[in-house]
């Protein structure tokens, strides 16, 4: 899937993924939100990566998992979207 | 229920935990068994027995009618005393004759308290002893409490069977095969020792500061485990032993974060991490293996199947279980057990009013591998136990042990 779609619906979509998945309700949960201020353990945030992975239908390297690029779901979300645009560019060559 | 009967096998007592919570002044032992014996989540877990099955049928729990109201055993800890009493230590519960728990206040003379809870693990796992115990002492808010979880969607028999095939392939016979460099197996001396180790806060931001230099990415866990390994691995060199491949499996808490509850049962999954001697070369490349065999093993989905694979073996008879768990080791269960709770102690600071000075949580040991090590927060302090017998090891060595880890967790 090469989708259209902007880093922020990216970023809201894995707050919706932890919110209904990953921390008991009520926990407030937005793009910003360090993912270790959460309280996620190591499981989590690969659970994380795995649904990115399955919804954008693409398998980041080892190189990508970076403690900067999994620092919230913000910057998760631009590395994907990074991604995702380098991988329609390379499409359209 | 299996290592419940692993360890009285090795003359232990059984799968039993022990969750310890200290406060600054003096708990109200009356007022405390007022709460429990009106609270009917206390007095529902105090009916719980495990009911005697047939094999190839489900583990049951029953309930018991009693009168008597349950009671909390006081202890006045000597002068000189600073810790909690050894014979706490030694106490056993039967899961299908004694109710699942105790409480026990223990006063110092300092104006101290430590309240000891003692629970069978086959009723939950310590996170759900944190909750219950929290709950009594009124330290977690409004937060309603999840006494049992929602079931599952039950998989057909076919699809229980595919699971199985696959987290048996991956844990017995994927690529290698499994040596474990065991630690000594039958001794006379089989009794359960523990070993604390503190940090402070500025030691602790230290060590969270060495695992991201070490490269871990997905929290502290994979570099604490790591320098478990480095420190296991040597201390079998110092004790003569070749270490061929080392076995963790690795539990990982499947309640959601923040939640309170499920409270009943045992809400863990498994990592397995197998390490030969080439993956410890540097910390650095033994924090990139385990980080890599955990994506690998959750991109395959092992932890789930593992999950259906035990449900589906609880029908059998527990010797045919306990053979097949076994197996791979040989009747080890692991080269040792490592656990790391995470912070689930870290706003833990008032219970029934008075401030709280520390909690631990004190493992289940086995005598085979005899060698249990847990990491968790209490506020902002890391800390850790080390559970194990003398069949094991002995004070010298867990004194080496003890400084080989700071030295691997400093750097």
């Amino acid at each position: 899937m090469i989708a259209t779609v902007s880093p922020s619906a990216i970023a809201e979509y894995i707050c919706f993924f932890i919110r209904n998945n990953l921390v008991a309700g009520g926990i407030e949960v937005t793009p910003a939100t360090p993912l270790e201020q959460l309280g996620l353990d190591s499981f989590s945030l690969i659970e994380i990566i795995l649904f990115v992975e399955r919804q954008y239908h693409l398998q980041l390297s080892d190189e990508a998992l970076t403690q900067e690029n999994i620092f919230s779901s913000e910057t998760l979300a631009n590395y994907i979207y990074q991604h995702l645009y380098e991988y329609k560019q390379t499409r359209a060559d | 229920m299996l290592l419940d009967k692993h360890h009285r096998q090795h003359g232990l007592q059984g799968n039993i935990g022990r969750f310890a919570v200290e406060v600054k002044g003096r708990l109200d032992a009356c007022q405390l068994e007022q709460i429990i014996n009106n609270d009917p989540i206390f007095c529902w877990l105090h009916s719980l027995r495990l009911k005697k099955q047939w094999p190839l049928q489900l583990p049951q729990w029953i309930q018991v009618q009693s009168s008597d109201p349950i009671f909390i055993n006081i202890f006045e800890a000597s002068q000189q005393d600073s810790c909690i009493p050894k014979e706490l230590f030694k106490i056993d519960i039967q899961p299908h004759f004694d109710p699942l728990f105790q409480l026990n206040l223990i006063y110092f003379e300092q104006d101290q308290t430590i309240l000891l809870f003692i629970w069978s693990h086959i009723l939950m796992d310590s996170q759900g002893a944190e909750i219950l115990v929290r709950h009594l002492g009124d330290a977690i808010g409004d937060k309603p409490i999840q006494l049992l979880a929602s079931k599952n969607t039950k998989l057909s028999i076919t699809e229980q069977l595919k699971q199985t095939r696959k987290t048996r392939n991956f844990i017995f016979f994927e690529k290698k095969s499994i040596f474990i460099s065991f630690l000594e197996r039958l001794d006379s001396r089989r009794i359960n020792y523990y070993h604390s180790l503190c940090f402070t806060e500025t030691e602790t931001e230290q060590i969270i500061a060495n695992c991201r230099r070490a490269g871990a990415r997905f929290g502290r866990s994979p570099f604490l485990l790591a320098a478990c390994m480095h420190s296991f691995s040597d201390l079998l060199k110092r004790k003569g032993r070749t270490n061929t491949a080392l076995w963790v499996p690795v539990p990982q808490n499947n309640r959601k974060k923040g939640a309170c509850g499920p409270l009943v049962g045992n809400h863990l999954s498994f990592l397995f991490y197998r390490l030969f001697p080439q993956h410890l070369e540097t910390m650095q490349k033994t924090v990139d293996v385990i980080q890599q065999q955990m994506i690998d093993q959750m991109r395959k989905d092992i932890p789930a199947s593992f999950s259906i694979m035990m449900d589906l073996l609880l029908r059998l008879p527990l010797w045919l279980y306990g053979e097949i768990v076994k197996s791979p080791t040989k009747g080890a269960l692991a080269s040792f057990f490592f656990s790391d709770t995470g912070k689930t102690l870290e706003d833990f600071n008032v219970f029934c009013g008075l401030p709280v000075s520390n909690a631990v949580h004190y493992p289940p040991n086995s005598s085979h591998p005899g060698f249990t090590i847990i990491f968790m927060n209490f506020q902002q302090r890391l800390q850790v136990i080390i559970a194990y017998t003398e069949t094991a090891v002995n004070k010298e060595d867990i004194s080496w042990f003890e400084s080989s880890l700071r030295k691997n967790l400093f750097g």
